[in-house]
């Protein structure tokens, strides 16, 4: 039992408190996301250009290599862990190692090489860091959205609109071109086709499916991304499972 | 219409609570009505206590004026019903972890003023002792999806329980593991739980919740 006046005041404190918070929880983390998509697309080209360095000057020393593996990860891996062609004696490239027609190398010019496969390589640690980071993140600040669209491709959809409200008060027939501004332009400027798809076209689901169908699938999807986008902003409710039945049912429709 | 425990009622064949604030519904659940008073039907599917209820738990000590710690309020379906049951003179302090439900949460706490949001991990009790002082908790409910779900509980009791009061447990196998076998993990659990407790009760919530058990338990000692 308890004093009801005591009671009262601890209610509105805390009712105050926890709304604050939740509010600040759910104003905050577009920048955050933002940041971190960004980041992520910008960390992806700095790989690429580093993995190349890498495969084009350890592919002065083995470059039969550089053509066998096409995973990056396992050819930092062995740039890495073999180095020179001779400590591939142990792996399923042995063969390739003694008859290579790669010129020889100095210790100096591998370990140069190493520095720069060491960075590639860690720079796939933070990548799969930050994944994780917006997985998290846009689970919270878009739960319907995040979980059809995918984290990513949502975040990266977030990073050009710029904010959540502008997202969930966009007519879908636009969400459905974000990303396409460019492609837009061009038409308008040049008569060129015009543009079929966004971002949006980047979807597995849409990448499964039959190529004449696309159009059509990503119209659905952009409809159906669009109400989880106002769910999120102006309501409450889960409402993934009946969204994703409606796509599921779609696309199977459009690919009979 | 029977009752079944100080204000849980079986009305035409359905557990129900009196609706504290009449014509509000608060999960979709029904309404009825019975010699003029409003009751809300409890959903044996989504509220574990219903489905502890309807599977025969044996004691229940909510009434008017208890107080409540209840950790894993989530977004309040099973905390309105109580919050039928304790009326305007108790209190419920509903901790949850998740913002996403806190949000949803916050618009039932406007109107049942007997409920009262802290936003915060159930596994750091000090938290909210600020709000709890001066309070004598009478049950600790407790439903959270966590791999450490005893042990939370654990310290929760201690820190808030007298000795002479319950504590109910929703445990969810999956949560604790998703791989091992169901029973292996309960019967892991249950010795966890002897180390600090007397198990009162245990209740297979079989069809309601699928790989559930729910706990009466009293601090050992
Ligand atoms: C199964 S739901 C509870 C449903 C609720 N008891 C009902 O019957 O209406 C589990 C809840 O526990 C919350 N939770 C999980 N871990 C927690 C923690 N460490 N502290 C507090 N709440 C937690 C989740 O956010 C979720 O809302």
């Amino acid at each position: 039992m308890h004093k009801p006046t005591k009671l009262d005041l601890l209610r509105k404190q805390l009712l105050q408190k926890t709304r604050e918070q939740v509010q600040e929880h759910f104003e905050s983390p577009e920048a955050s996301i933002i940041q971190a998509v960004n980041t992520l697309q910008d960390l992806d080209s700095v790989f690429n250009l580093l993995l190349e360095h890498t495969r084009t000057w350890y592919g002065l020393h083995f470059p039969e290599l550089e053509r066998s593996v096409k995973s990056n990860d396992t050819y930092l891996k062995h740039v890495l862990e073999q180095g020179f062609r001779e400590n591939f004696a142990s792996t399923e490239f042995s063969e390739l190692a003694k008859k290579s027609m790669g010129s020889a190398m100095k210790k100096q010019d591998l370990e140069q090489i190493q520095n720069l496969a060491k960075i590639a390589q860690s720079m796939r640690t933070q990548r799969e860091q930050l994944i994780a980071y917006l997985e998290q993140e846009m689970k919270t600040a878009f739960p319907n959205f995040s979980i059809l669209c995918g984290a990513v491709l949502g975040a990266k959809i977030l990073a050009l609109i710029g904010s959540k409200k502008r997202l969930a008060e966009m007519p879908a027939s636009t969400l459905q071109l974000v990303g396409a501004e460019k492609a837009l332009f061009q038409h308008l400027k040049t008569g060129s086709k015009p543009p079929k798809h966004g971002l949006i076209f980047q979807h597995p689901l849409i990448q499964k499916c039959k190529r004449k169908m696309r159009g059509k699938l990503a119209r659905t999807l952009a409809a159906k991304l669009s109400i989880a986008l106002k769910e999120d902003y102006f309501g409450n409710q889960n409402i993934v499972a009946d969204l994703q039945k409606k796509i599921d049912a779609r696309v199977a429709q459009l690919n009979q | 219409m029977k009752k079944l425990f100080e204000e849980i009622f079986e009305v035409h064949g359905k557990i129900c609570t009196q609706n504290l604030i009449p014509g509000k519904r608060i999960y979709g659940e029904k309404l009825v009505q019975e010699k003029g008073i409003e009751y809300r039907e409890w959903d044996l599917f989504r509220s574990k206590l219903a489905g502890a209820i309807q599977k025969g738990l044996q004691q229940c000590p909510l009434q008017k004026g208890s107080v409540v710690l209840y950790l894993g309020i989530s977004e309040g379906t099973t905390a309105s019903h109580i919050s039928d049951i304790i009326g305007e003179t108790g209190i419920i302090f509903g901790v949850d972890l998740s913002q996403q439900t806190m949000k949803k949460l916050l618009t039932i706490c406007e109107s049942r003023t007997n409920i009262v949001p802290i936003l915060a991990d159930a596994n750091q009790p000090e938290k909210y002792q600020e709000y709890l002082e001066g309070f004598t908790v009478d049950l600790v409910y407790m439903d959270v999806s966590q791999k450490n779900q005893v042990e939370i509980l654990a310290k929760n009791v201690e820190k808030y329980l007298p000795k002479d009061k319950l504590a109910f447990l929703c445990l969810k196998a999956k949560s604790i593991s998703s791989t091992e076998d169901v029973n292996k993990v309960f019967e892991t659990a249950e010795k966890q739980l002897k180390e600090k407790f007397n198990i009162l009760q245990t209740l297979d919530l079989n069809p309601f919740d699928k790989d559930h058990r729910f706990y009466a338990l009293k601090q050992k000692g």
